[in-house]
């Protein structure tokens, strides 16, 4: 009877083990708050918007809808968690080295002081490109508000290191504009799974790639 | 009863190798200086003193962390880098910003800890003589508190 109750332990505790992870198969989900329109449930979903990047290019929905892309939200002059989101962002950029259908987008909250001469500058000393990474300005509450469509927060804060007080997500959406993973930016192996997913979703999306 | 034996043996063997784990470390002589460069330093020049292409600095190998320069390396980490804004060169900007709360003892640590780590030999400096250099920094500017 004891040697019973021991192996059904063992077995729940294998069971409880296998169920931590995810399980790989199947779609990734559909994050956020589902709205019901006429009985439907929809997903949540990113709204229109228009920034502009480091190159003076306007920068909306429709520059993502050939592409899944991360995003999230930083200052230039920040001194507590960005450079560590940033280098997080560019760890992804360079494992997906030559995917045009995985694009960066980086919000500035400071809009005052980032200008786009210095998102220029700052894309230039990391080494990227418009081509694939967006550092994006624009109206100060329009990037606040859509902060929290990302599931993000960025506000300002006079007592917080260097003005504003921002969350350190990345955040991952299809070309549907859904959010598909998201991840502390601040910690790499939060980042490796981050990059799984994406993997995940780009079979998901294009079955050849 | 077997299986109890079994079990037992188990728990003994892994709660052994547990404590061999955490007793075997080996002596760290810059264990502060690790500290503090992880609570004031790494969050720019990242855990491993590489830093981010040229944005922020690698520590490694660095010019600044040599015998002969390890002292001002102390200026610079009290009083930061400033410099005039190249977008706007009529305001001035930290590239790299002072910390003027850390004393003496704690720079020398950070100083010991960088300036024997990341391939660099820059030897011990220690809270006198980082003293005497701080008192007279290029780059001092009053205290604001």
């Amino acid at each position: 009877m004891i040697r019973k109750i021991k192996i059904f332990i063992l077995i729940s505790a294998v069971a409880a083990l296998l169920g931590c992870h995810s399980d790989n198969t199947g779609e990734l989900p559909r994050l956020g708050l589902p709205q019901i329109i006429n009985g439907d449930t929809i997903p949540h979903s990113i709204p229109d918007f228009a920034f502009m990047n480091q190159d003076s290019q306007w920068v909306s929905n429709e520059t993502f809808s050939q592409a899944v892309y991360v995003a999230d939200f930083f200052f230039t002059s920040c001194p507590t968690i960005c450079p560590k989101l940033t280098r997080s962002m560019l760890r992804m950029h360079d494992h997906f080295e030559g995917r045009e259908d995985v694009l960066f987008l980086s919000h500035t909250i400071d809009v005052r002081r980032d200008s786009i001469p210095r998102l220029k500058m700052y894309a230039e000393n990391l080494g990227v490109s418009s081509d694939r990474w967006h550092f994006v300005t624009g109206d100060r509450d329009e990037i606040f508000d859509i902060a929290e469509d990302y599931m993000s927060i960025a506000i300002e804060d006079e007592d917080a290191p260097g003005g504003f007080d921002h969350s350190g997500w990345l955040i991952l959406v299809d070309q549907n504009r859904h959010i598909r993973s998201y991840g502390d930016g601040t910690d790499d192996e939060a980042v490796d799974r981050l990059i799984k997913d994406m993997e995940r979703l780009l079979r998901e999306t294009s079955p050849s790639g | 009863m077997k299986m109890r034996t079994f079990f037992a043996a188990i728990v003994v063997l892994l709660g052994s190798v547990y404590v061999s784990s955490t007793s075997c470390n080996y002596y760290n002589p810059h264990a502060q200086g690790e500290r503090l460069y992880l609570t004031h330093c790494a969050a720019c020049h990242m855990d491993d003193g590489k830093g981010l292409r040229d944005l922020i600095p690698s520590l490694h190998e660095s010019a600044f962390l040599t015998r002969e320069n390890i002292h001002f390396t102390g200026c610079l980490i009290r009083y930061g880098i400033k410099r005039p804004d190249p977008l706007d060169p009529s305001q001035e900007i930290f590239p790299m910003p002072p910390l003027p709360d850390l004393s003496e003892t704690e720079i020398s640590n950070i100083l010991n800890y960088i300036g024997n780590h990341f391939g660099n030999e820059a030897g011990y400096t220690n809270p006198v003589k980082l003293r005497e250099t701080l008192s007279d920094c290029p780059n001092r500017a009053p205290r604001q508190y």
